[in-house]
């Protein structure tokens, strides 16, 4: 689909890539499409090339990683020691120590690093219609003894301007209710309300409760203050997705639980229809499809007429034809 | 929410039995835009109808302009007669009022108005998938003002009203209240719209149907929104009305004291054809970008009078007095009949242009056709109908019964002259584009009408469709004009059209374009068979009473090609055959032009051209150092002295050619000449002699070239036409000889 995105747009590179996170769930099979500069092995033809690599500190930081993990964590190392085509989100004492145990140092590379509270300098709204904030990592998710992955993934809140019209997408990776409500003290104490304002959410966790309240509840997850704040913050026809199986009728362990989806559907100012939206249902459990979301100068759209009968088929390449 | 109950009583889905209601029944099922709530069925004594409730997700962005909403619920309905579309019916209660919504009356569902194209044509292409894709964009769309296409005219006003009214163009204009007029219906056919024209009379001429008084009346600017339905009586007009901020009574009262203080009594039979005007935009606080123009006939006058309670009448055919004491009669208002039409502009020259594809803000040429046979009667037909052009025409002849086969004209014009029948014809049939002028007579007796040469002098262009050569002449060489002249002819077959159009600045006259053309006939292999006698058809005993065998559609086809080319070219020379064959492939065969040049001698003008010269400049270089030389090919014009050589032939092979002499021989010459008479009709054959002069002889004769002047002056005398000899020097110096014997 991508690839498809690409060829459409006559493009062989993305202009950022950003990785909230390296849970296997989010990078599977990533290293096989991606041009990585750290090794000849990952630069066959065809692969997509990077220009700037967004990552958590930890990408950098984490040591007991395997797999796909191990080789971003060497693709952004590598970035970082060349000094060109990364970005880092916060920086933790212990990103200050890497970088002198390479030699390098804080003062050569902070131009790399962005911090919490801050606008990502690779986009300017005024000149590309879009600008990034970073929530999260906050430095303190990053230290400490050991690294929780999903405590120090990147949360961004993206605002598009199309026309006028503002559209803000608050991208929250896998995170939980602590992490929410932090965010939304350390934001609101700094009168940001607006950086928490949203049109497009998508949902925490692949609709996971933990990222609504510590209970899950019996039909309903109860929402801790902060975080029932925060999805207040809803716009007039906003869309919250989550990227997720369908919601299933019975309780299970691993999300996407349907107590939170309960929560999420009710939570919504659902007042110009329903948009809590889930990935693996749209438009049918049946037959799920590519979900598409168009910003433009009336805000946020999600696509339906596109996406069945002739215009879906040509939007993408057709399936293998032949006589073999 | 609340929803409007669905007609009809609940059926199972499975028991649907209409194949468009199954049809979206099972679309629903693969559709994941839509749900299926429930089916119903509702049975009268005329109609069977199946009905699908449903929910559609529709797609909407956070901003919209109508509050359309997501999901929206519908109810489909099919009628077993499949005569129309399906009803696409919105039950929330709250629908907004968008454009593209039926009629309908209040506190009922709105109805959609999902397709442009008549159903007979929908339904060759609809399916349930489709039909669900169809309400889903009508929907999305809606929501955002967009399914009202920007370059979409506005929503009408009223829906469907059953009539027409041709109203004249003076109408519009503001005229209305000063002039009476009568409606006149033609061909009324039950259950279809009929039309009426309203044609203005005097006031001493009383038309059967009796007057319509007009009254013209301005509303207020609104945004359009559903189409109304059309007002049945008096009552329902003022109310209908009143939306658009007009008071009809007012008017009313208005246009008929104007008639009392002209002292003229509405009859019975008199009725009120009323206009009104509607400033309609598209969406609040933009400028109104229509006004719509809607008419109503109202009649009897009379009662609409009484029904104002302004006036009042003893009896039937009494005259109406003023009440002192004025009170609206609603009952009498219900009674009084009222239609709906639906105006329609007389065609004027301007929409002629528009509607033809032309730039209707274009100058009109004043054109002068001189020949109106055949091909010069369709070609006006076509330019003229189009608004193109001011037209005169010139022509003596009689319209006879073989003509009606392939002229503008038919049968009730046999016996009259083409030209002032053609004029009739085109006053009756395109008033928007008359022919202005016409003259009856002989062209070639233009010396003598001072209006006819005015014509031509003020004319832009002159067409000459006369096929008489003699014609042409005269307009390339004789009149006085500035007009740019083209000669527009069809060869014997019929098949191939022939322009020949002159440059705006007449640098090549049409004689040197005709010149020219024979030149590409006898050169160009596509032309071979271009000028070839046919078999004739006799109409009367006259010797000259005969016509070429032409079928009505080649003349169609040839007037057609030349019309779009008169009414498109550009200021240069154009000489070209559009050839039509067989498969009905046209090509177009291309005449070069290139410069006329004239050499007088002997009392004789050459008229030659730059390719012909060169032409002989190239046979001479490729014999140096010997001469050669050969015949010179064209046509005399003995009245005004003239010699047109068209072409040249080499030496014929029993030539001798040295440096010094050139004897002409005669192998094959007689044939060649027979077969170029042949190919060109008859135009053009043998004109005299051309030999070359080596370098630095000069082109003057020697004593040898005299006597062969004399010898060839002495053999042309039989003919009346003088020796001609063309002698051709170095670096293109020619010289050209004419001696009468």
């Amino acid at each position: 689909m991508l690839t498809d995105e690409l060829a459409a747009a006559r493009r062989d590179g993305f202009d950022v890539l950003a990785l909230t996170h390296l849970d296997d769930d989010h990078i599977a099979n990533s290293t096989e499409f991606f041009f990585l500069e750290h090794a000849k092995k990952y630069q066959s033809a065809g692969r997509k090339r990077i220009g700037v690599l967004w990552v958590p500190a930890a990408a950098i930081l984490e040591t007991r990683l395997k797999g796909e993990a191990a080789v971003w964590r060497s693709e952004a190392r590598h970035r970082l020691k060349e000094g060109k085509g990364i970005r880092v989100f916060s920086r933790p004492s212990s990103l200050e120590k890497w970088l002198e145990s390479e030699g390098l140092s804080l003062k050569d590379r902070g131009h790399l690093i962005t911090d919490a509270g801050q606008r990502v300098p690779e986009f300017n709204l005024e000149r590309d219609g879009v600008e990034f904030f970073v929530h999260s990592p906050f430095a303190k998710h990053a230290d400490g003894g050991t690294v929780l992955r999903n405590e120090s993934a990147l949360i961004l809140h993206a605002t598009f301007e199309v026309s006028g019209r503002e559209t803000r997408y608050l991208m929250v990776g896998d995170s939980s209710w602590e992490i929410l409500e932090e965010i939304v003290d350390i934001t609101r104490n700094r009168n940001r309300d607006e950086r928490l304002r949203w049109d497009l959410y998508n949902v925490p966790h692949h609709c996971s409760y933990l990222a609504l309240g510590p209970e899950k509840g019996k039909d309903r997850t109860v929402p801790v203050a902060n975080v029932q704040w925060l999805l207040d913050q809803c716009q007039v026809g906003g869309i919250a997705v989550s990227s997720s199986d369908p919601i299933p009728t019975e309780d299970t362990n691993d999300p996407p639980h349907r107590q939170a989806a309960a929560t999420y559907r009710k939570a919504i100012k659902d007042n110009i229809g329903h948009k809590f939206v889930v990935t693996m249902a749209h438009p049918s459990k049946a037959k799920p499809k590519v979900l598409e979301i168009e910003i433009g100068a009336r805000g946020a759209v999600l696509k339906k007429l596109s996406i069945v009968g002739a215009p879906a088929v040509v939007a993408s390449s057709a399936p293998r034809a032949g006589s073999r | 929410m609340t929803y409007f109950p669905a007609p009809g009583e609940p059926l199972e889905p499975e028991a649907l039995t209409l194949n468009h209601a199954r049809q979206v029944r099972d679309a629903l099922a693969v559709y994941p835009f839509a749900r299926l709530i429930e089916a119903r069925v509702r049975v009268t004594d005329h109609c069977h109808e199946e009905l699908l409730v449903v929910e559609v997700d529709t797609e909407l962005p956070q901003d919209t302009d109508y509050d359309i909403r997501s999901p929206e619920r519908l109810a489909f309905s099919f009628e077993r007669s499949d005569r129309d579309y399906p009803t696409v019916l919105a039950l929330r209660t709250d629908f907004p009022q968008v454009s593209h919504l039926y009629w309908t009356p209040a506190a009922t569902p709105k109805s959609l108005c999902l397709y442009e194209a008549p159903w007979a044509e929908v339904r060759l292409r609809w399916t349930g998938a489709g039909f669900l894709g169809d309400v889903a964009r009508w929907l999305s769309r809606t929501a955002v003002g967009e399914l009202h296409a920007a370059d979409q005219p506005l929503e009408p006003f009223l829906y469907g009203p059953a009539y027409y009214v041709v109203v004249p163009d003076d109408l519009f204009a503001g005229a209305a209240e000063r002039r009476t007029y009568a409606a006149v219906s033609v061909a009324e056919r039950e259950g279809k719209p009929s039309v009426l024209k309203l044609v203005p009379v005097d006031d001493n001429q009383v038309p059967e149907q009796g007057y319509m008084h007009v009254v013209a009346t301005v509303g207020e600017p609104a945004v359009h929104d559903a189409m109304h339905d059309c007002p049945r009586n008096l009552m329902e007009l003022i109310e209908l009305l009143r939306r658009g901020g007009i008071d009809l009574v007012a008017a009313m009262v208005g246009q008929l004291e104007c008639l009392f203080e002209a002292g003229r009594q509405p009859r019975e039979q008199d009725g009120l054809l009323l206009l009104v005007t509607l400033p309609r935009r598209r969406r609040l606080g933009v400028n109104p970008e229509v006004r719509e123009v809607w008419a109503f006939a109202i009649w009897p006058i009379r009662d609409a009078a009484i029904a104002t309670g302004r006036y009042e009448a003893s009896g039937p055919g009494r005259p109406l007095g003023r009440l002192v004491v004025p009170r609206f009669n609603e009952a009498r208002a219900r009674g009084v009949a009222v239609a709906a039409l639906q105006p329609i502009r007389a065609i004027d020259r301007v929409a002629a242009k528009s509607l033809s594809g032309l730039d209707p803000e274009s100058e009109d040429p004043d054109v002068v056709l001189i020949g109106a046979g055949a091909l010069g009667s369709q070609l006006h037909g076509h330019l003229s109908r189009m608004g193109w052009g001011r037209w005169t025409l010139i022509d003596e002849d009689t319209l006879l019964p073989h003509n009606v086969v392939r002229h503008r004209l038919g049968e009730p014009a046999v016996g009259f002259p083409k030209a002032i029948a053609l004029r009739c014809a085109s006053a009756f049939e395109t008033p928007h584009n008359p022919v202005e002028r016409v003259f009856a007579e002989d062209f070639l007796s233009i010396g003598d009408n001072e209006e006819m040469l005015a014509s031509c002098r003020d004319a832009d262009l002159i067409l000459d469709a006369s096929t008489s050569i003699a014609v042409a002449r005269y307009l390339a060489r004789e009149l006085e004009s500035p007009a740019r002249r083209a000669s527009l002819f069809l060869n014997p077959t019929g098949r191939d059209a022939v322009m020949l159009m002159e440059d705006v600045g007449r640098i090549i006259p049409l004689d040197m374009l005709e010149s020219q053309y024979y030149r590409a006939v006898l050169r160009d292999g596509r032309l071979d068979q271009h000028i070839r006698k046919e078999r004739t058809y006799r109409y009367s005993a006259g010797c000259r009473d005969a016509t070429a065998r032409i079928g009505q559609d080649d003349v169609a086809l040839g007037s057609a090609l030349l019309a779009r080319q008169v009414r498109s070219v550009d200021g240069r020379a154009v000489a070209a055959v559009w050839q039509q064959h067989a498969d009905g492939s046209v090509r177009r065969v291309e005449v070069p032009v290139s410069e006329s040049i004239r050499f007088e001698h002997g009392g004789w003008c050459f008229m030659l051209d730059r390719a012909l010269v060169e032409h002989l400049r190239s046979l001479r270089c490729a014999r140096l150092p010997t001469e050669t030389g050969g015949v010179l090919l064209g046509y005399f014009d003995v009245p005004h002295r003239r010699v047109y050589v068209v072409d040249a032939l080499p030496a014929p092979d029993d030539s001798h050619e040295r440096k010094d002499a050139f004897v002409r021989g005669c192998a094959g010459l007689a044939d060649a000449i027979r077969a170029i008479e042949a190919r060109t009709g008859g135009q053009v054959s043998y004109v005299g002699e051309w030999h070359s002069h080596p370098d630095g002889a000069g082109v003057g004769m020697s004593d040898d070239d005299s006597e062969l002047i004399r010898q060839v002056a002495e053999e042309m005398r039989a003919d009346g036409w003088p020796g001609v000899m063309m002698i051709i020097g170095s670096h293109g110096l020619f010289a050209c000889y004419a001696l009468a014997a």
